[in-house]
């Protein structure tokens, strides 16, 4: 989507046109479960960040700067509720197994029963990594971000932003070599 | 750090950020003089690569169906005086800790606005009752029942645990089928990714469900198919919808192991004839006979598929009708048949309305069950017989194809006087 088209969406939004908002969310629900997912391993708990998320975006939404891109503003408040659920988290509960496999494909073909399995490895070995460093890995392979919209998301400098991909790709890296996806 | 750790992290950088579509223009140039000089460089840029392509093959995760409603069932609608309010309910899934109950300073300035004063004293009121009702029933309980005899006391002191959540670890998790895993170490691998039509199809669900069949894989251990897919017209075909979706099919993936098949996948009217009609071409093309037939590297079977006509017809409805019989598959099988279709005449013939309507008639591939039919398939005149309006027209003839089934006709049809006769247009007629 052009700026000027998320300008004119976002204020539409600011008028509390519902319409605008329902379009907004279609636009955005799937990348940003999606970011949850991978930040979280769990589908209930990324499902209700996902909710919180666009909650808080409505609630904020005459704060929104035009001088960011929408998309960075949505994820920024989604990467941080993925962070607190996280710290949640660590404070109440476990995360229960069955809600890990939620959100993939339940086709029982074989080919899908091995990228299922493809994806729960990978999305184990993410789980694996710092959050500072899951979140850079999260934002650019999967939500395909730049530096630049990396840097914005996070509020990070886009040297910290390298300096993170640097030491998250060379633990993934390991990580993936350990469990025989990448060759050594 | 040292003079070489400094230059192995710029170096790092600059390799990453090729990698990343993230160079500038003068990092370009000083990029393509690392890569020339340093192994190194190349070796790192190899690595980022396939993690990149693993981690981006990756399907999305699945959203619960519901959300997008949970989402607008909680999204704020808009007061007067341009404050919005929340119109929260607790929704959570499953069951863990269900996030915190969100209300914006806006929305508890809104309520405390819209709230009566009589409505407020009446909810303070509630909550003094309330509370005092909750006093009275803890004194009441602790008065009866404390101190507890000593003789009925037991117990331990512990320090009270805050729980921890287990960490996954490398025991957690089990390799499942590597045989992905192994193919990104081949040097194929490596072709196939620094290319842009197979990245492009390495972006649809449908290639990557593939890469993990079985079919698809062996398909990848033949030779002459990793030698088509050295080719980039084949790989533009990878990234066809067409040929995707044709993937899901296992018939298809079956058919891919067939070097005609791959051959032929080449030309713009055999992916139309994928693209429209898929179903009857793939079932033809994974009948293990076919395919066996193909295996052996027939180079007059392998050169029909190459053949413009032939691929033409691989459009025609009723050839791929015909090919989804049993009885067109078992012709594929006959060196009669094969010859036939190495002729030029006969090719010529498929693209014949008249010659594929024949086709599509159960008379006419009842006869290509037949010896005799199929020995004068092969001969010359008959298929010069074929390039014959006429005779083309004939065999769309019920009653002349029903004549392929008298032992009498084909023996005639053996028989060059025959053959020549029905050459004679104005005969057939």
């Amino acid at each position: 989507m052009d700026k000027d088209r998320e300008v004119a969406l976002v204020r539409r939004c600011q008028e509390g046109d519902r319409q605008a908002m329902d379009s907004l969310v279609r636009l955005f629900e799937r990348p940003v479960f999606s970011a949850a997912y991978r930040m979280l391993g769990n589908a209930d708990e990324a499902a209700d960040v996902s909710q919180t998320a666009f909650v808080k975006f409505f609630e904020n939404v005459r704060r929104f700067d035009p001088n960011y891109r929408l998309f960075s503003w949505i994820y920024r408040i989604a990467v941080n509720e993925a962070l607190d659920q996280l710290r949640r988290r660590r404070r109440f509960e476990p995360l229960t197994e069955s809600a890990e496999s939620d959100a993939l494909d339940d086709d029982s073909s074989q080919q899908a029963v091995a990228t299922s399995q493809l994806c729960r490895e990978v999305q184990g070995i993410l789980m694996h990594l710092h959050e500072d460093h899951r979140a850079v890995i999260v934002l650019h392979y999967f939500s395909a971000c730049s530096y630049h919209q990396i840097s914005e998301i996070l509020e990070v400098p886009e040297k910290t932003v390298k300096s993170r991909l640097f030491s998250a790709r060379r633990q993934m890296k390991n990580l993936l070599e350990q469990h025989g996806i990448l060759s050594s | 750090m040292t003079r070489a750790e400094v230059n192995g992290e710029q170096e790092h950088e600059l390799v990453s950020a090729a990698v990343d579509g993230e160079l500038t223009a003068e990092q370009q140039a000083e990029y393509e003089r690392l890569l020339a000089q340093s192994p190194e460089a190349r070796r790192l840029q190899a690595d980022l690569e396939r993690m990149a392509t693993v981690l981006r093959s990756l399907p999305p995760p699945n959203p619960p169906e519901s959300l997008h409603e949970l989402i607008m069932a909680r999204v704020p609608v808009k007061r007067a005086g341009g404050i919005f309010a929340s119109r929260d309910r607790s929704y959570t899934f499953g069951n863990h800790q269900p996030s915190t109950r969100w209300e914006t300073r806006d929305s508890r300035r809104w309520r405390s606005r819209t709230m009566s004063k009589n409505e407020q004293k009446k909810s303070r009121m509630t909550l003094i009752v309330g509370a005092l009702a909750g006093a009275i029933a803890v004194v009441g309980y602790f008065g009866v029942k404390y101190p507890v005899p000593g003789d009925q006391a037991s117990g331990t002191i512990a320090p009270a645990e805050r729980y921890r959540g287990e960490q996954i670890s490398g025991d957690d998790i089990t390799l499942g089928d590597e045989t992905v895993a192994r193919l990104m170490q081949t040097d194929i691998y490596q072709l196939m990714i620094s290319d842009a039509a197979f990245a492009e199809a390495m972006s649809n669900d449908a290639f990557r469900a593939s890469l993990q069949s079985e079919a698809f894989r062996e398909a990848l251990s033949n030779d002459a198919f990793l030698d088509a897919m050295k080719s980039s017209s084949f790989r533009n075909v990878m990234s066809n919808d067409a040929f995707l979706d044709a993937l899901r099919k296992p018939a298809f993936r079956k058919a891919l192991n067939n070097e005609a098949f791959q051959n032929a996948l080449q030309s713009d009217a055999a992916r139309r004839s994928i693209t429209d009609r898929n179903v009857a071409l793939h079932d033809a093309l994974a009948s293990d006979a076919a395919l066996s037939r193909a295996r052996a590297k027939d180079a007059e079977f392998g050169d029909s598929f190459n053949n413009d006509a032939f691929r033409e017809a691989l459009n025609s409805d009723a050839f791929l009708d015909a090919l989804s019989t049993d009885a067109f598959r078992e012709a594929l099988n006959s060196d009669a048949f094969r010859a036939a279709l190495s002729s030029d005449a006969f090719r010529k013939a498929l693209n014949s309305d008249a010659f594929l309507d024949a086709l599509s008639r159960d008379a006419f591939r009842a006869a290509l069950n037949n010896d005799a039919f199929m020995g004068a398939l092969s001969r010359d005149a008959f298929q010069q017989a074929l390039s014959s309006d006429a005779f083309r027209d004939a065999l769309g003839n019920d009653a002349f194809l029903a004549a392929f089934r008298n032992d009498a006709f084909m023996d005639a049809l053996r028989r060059d006087a025959m053959r020549n006769a029905r050459r004679e247009d104005a005969a057939l007629r």
